[in-house]
């Protein structure tokens, strides 16, 4: 029987392939999806935006850091140019 | 002789606090008892601080022990058939401005204050072994109960506001200096994700507070307000920006990253404390503050809000089968059980609250449990990687037994508390009615039933991997050793309140309801 009818006995033996498809369903197609979903939750959110906002944030305090320079006549030459631009535009 | 002096100090201010407030609390002579409810754990604080380092423990459980009393008591006092505010106190703080001290709880609120009883007691004994900077340890978790324990039955949005911060700074030091791991980063990172959602909410509740006409902090009086003071467009502006920052708290997608990375450095109890009570207040103040005071807002932006929360259970739910770390695992498993509050929130129906309600006290429940857990794990096997635990089963048989029942509670096994809350939350969302045209939840329904099935394949496969299968690396086998009375007491103690809940939830139910049914019918939600 099983020589005459081997692939339906294959079939049979096998339980219809389900727990072979149950298996596949998950360890290849859920856990495939999971890496993506892990990739994108450390890279994009995590090290993207949360740590991105950080990093911002950091960077534009760097970059305003620069004009304290910590010189008198600096600051100065800021209010004094500062002081035309508003008598200019008052003026004009 | 040991367990014994344990026992005794359980018992003893249990009982002493069940009996001395069994007079009902309204008459002249009462004490108040919300204020020693919040007053315990601060001045447990102020007392191991003045005493020497030996006395910590004893005087740090007889506290915890002393406030579960009180909470059992407040279980006991609230009268359902009342409803309402009850064992409210009322002091004028600052007459002028609209800011009064003033405690009360209605059903919701004092499942809120169980809750927090409970975790305090099992996190008090799961910090029995800590022996870095002890006194420090125990000052900071006290305060940090303190600040919650104030969250949850303040009545004024200022000093809610104040209790919440108080319970998020000591967070930050937890993490900080007895954490695990990237503690630093952690800790500022938690700390200042917290604290850009507690600005969202802050200036939510000034805006409450100016377009209200009688300029007041008073939930109960803001959340009448909705017919008569705010406008719709007020709502439709203000809602999305005060459920962004609940849900900051209750690490709503895409601001859940803090969760992990802080759950998985803080030290056990901090964990626990955090996961299981700090986190659940996100969504309690959204039925609390931002539903009664702005439904309008709710109705307007729920088909985004429904969609965000789905979002949130499963992609946390997908997340977590891939981490390699046992905390992370329980960390994601957490922000999707928070996912799960927050869609049944947005279900305005009154099972799919209630199942929100019921799903926050059983998480609160079974996420400290897990964490406790795992905390304990980490500490006989040194690691938390997956790769190098296995087969620990044989030689923490109890502890093994404990997790696959906290395992089984976070899947929703009807009998453990996980099932009452989900099965509500799935009931009222599948009753939820119509909006604009189709119904947005009987479509969405099925995407969220699928969490349970992703909850119970990460959570066997923790289950397998820890406790089960060949043990990968024998020093760990050697070295790991089952439980102690101490260390099992908590876990077990919480296991029994997920089963009271599990097996018999109507008290639970029915508390929860009578905040719920009155809420629903203010706001017009679905019946």
């Amino acid at each position: 029987m099983a020589e005459k009818f081997r692939p339906i006995y294959l079939l049979l033996k096998n339980k219809y392939y389900f727990d072979e498809m149950y298996g596949w369903l998950v360890q290849k197609v859920l856990f495939g999806i999971a890496s993506i979903f892990q990739w994108f939750d450390d890279e994009v959110v995590d090290d993207g935006m949360v740590d991105g906002t950080g990093w911002l944030n950091r960077k534009m305090g760097g970059l305003l850091s620069l004009t304290q320079t910590g010189y008198v006549q600096n600051y100065a030459l800021v209010i004094f140019g500062a002081v035309a631009v508003i008598f200019l535009i008052v003026s004009f | 002789m040991f367990p014994i002096q344990v026992l005794a100090t359980i018992l003893l201010p249990f009982a002493a606090a069940f009996e001395f407030f069994h007079n009902p609390v309204d008459g002249p002579n009462a004490l108040p008892i919300l204020t020693c409810f919040i007053l315990i754990p601060n001045l447990a604080a102020f007392l191991i601080m003045a005493t020497p380092a030996n006395w910590t423990k004893w005087i740090s459980l007889f506290a915890a022990s002393l406030e579960l009393g009180l909470a059992f008591r407040v279980f006991t006092l609230y009268q359902i058939s009342a409803g309402g505010f009850q064992l409210v106190e009322q002091v004028p703080w600052l007459n002028n401005l609209g800011i009064q001290y003033l405690l009360g709880v209605d059903g919701m609120s004092t499942l809120m204050v169980v809750l927090v009883a409970c975790v305090y007691f099992a996190g008090s004994l799961i910090s029995w072994n800590v022996t870095m900077r002890t006194k420090e340890y125990f000052v900071l978790f006290s305060l940090l109960v303190g600040g919650v324990a104030g969250a949850y039955t303040s009545l004024d949005l200022f000093f809610f506001f104040l209790f919440y911060e108080f319970a998020v700074l000591p967070m930050y030091l937890l993490v900080g200096i007895w954490g695990s791991g990237r503690k630093e980063y952690a800790a500022m990172k938690l700390t200042l994700m917290l604290l850009a959602g507690s600005a969202f909410m802050l200036v939510g509740f000034l805006a409450m507070y100016f377009s209200s006409s009688v300029h007041t902090f008073d939930i109960r009086i803001l959340g009448n307000l909705s017919q008569t003071n705010f406008t719709p467009e007020f709502q439709n502006f203000w809602f999305p920006l005060l459920f962004l920052g609940f849900g900051v708290i209750a690490a709503v997608f895409p601001f859940h990253t803090w969760s992990p990375d802080g759950y998985g450095s803080a030290p056990t109890a901090a964990s626990m404390l955090h996961a299981g009570v700090l986190k659940s207040l996100g969504g309690y103040s959204i039925i609390r503050v931002a539903l009664p005071a702005l439904p309008q807002g709710a109705r307007h932006w729920l088909p985004i809000l429904v969609f965000l929360t789905i979002v949130n259970i499963l992609y946390a739910a997908i997340v977590a089968l891939k981490q390699k770390d046992f905390k992370y695992v329980i960390a994601y498993s957490s922000v999707s059980h928070c996912g799960a509050i927050l869609f049944g929130i947005c279900t305005l129906q009154v099972a799919g609250l209630n199942g929100a309600v019921i799903q926050t006290l059983s998480h609160g429940i079974v996420a400290a449990m897990t964490f406790a857990l795992v905390g304990l794990v980490y500490g006989k096997a040194h690691t938390r990687e997956l790769a190098k635990l296995g087969g620990l089963g044989a030689a923490m048989p109890v502890l093994g037994g404990l997790f696959v029942a906290a395992a089984m509670a976070n899947v929703g096994l009807p009998g453990l508390s996980g099932f009452v809350g989900e099965f509500l939350i799935f009931l009222g969302s599948y009753r939820s009615g119509f909006h604009g045209g189709f119904n947005i939840f009987q479509v969405l329904f099925p995407t969220a039933i699928l969490a349970i099935v992703l909850t119970a394949i990460y959570y066997l496969r923790l289950v397998q991997i820890v406790f089960y299968g060949p043990v990968k690396d024998p020093h760990i086998k050697e070295e790991a050793k089952d439980g102690s009375f101490i260390e099992i007491l908590p876990i077990a103690f919480l296991l029994v309140v997920s089963l009271a809940v599990g097996l018999y939830p109507k008290p639970f139910v029915d508390l929860s309801n009578a905040t719920i049914a009155p809420l629903i019918d203010q706001i017009g939600g679905f019946k």
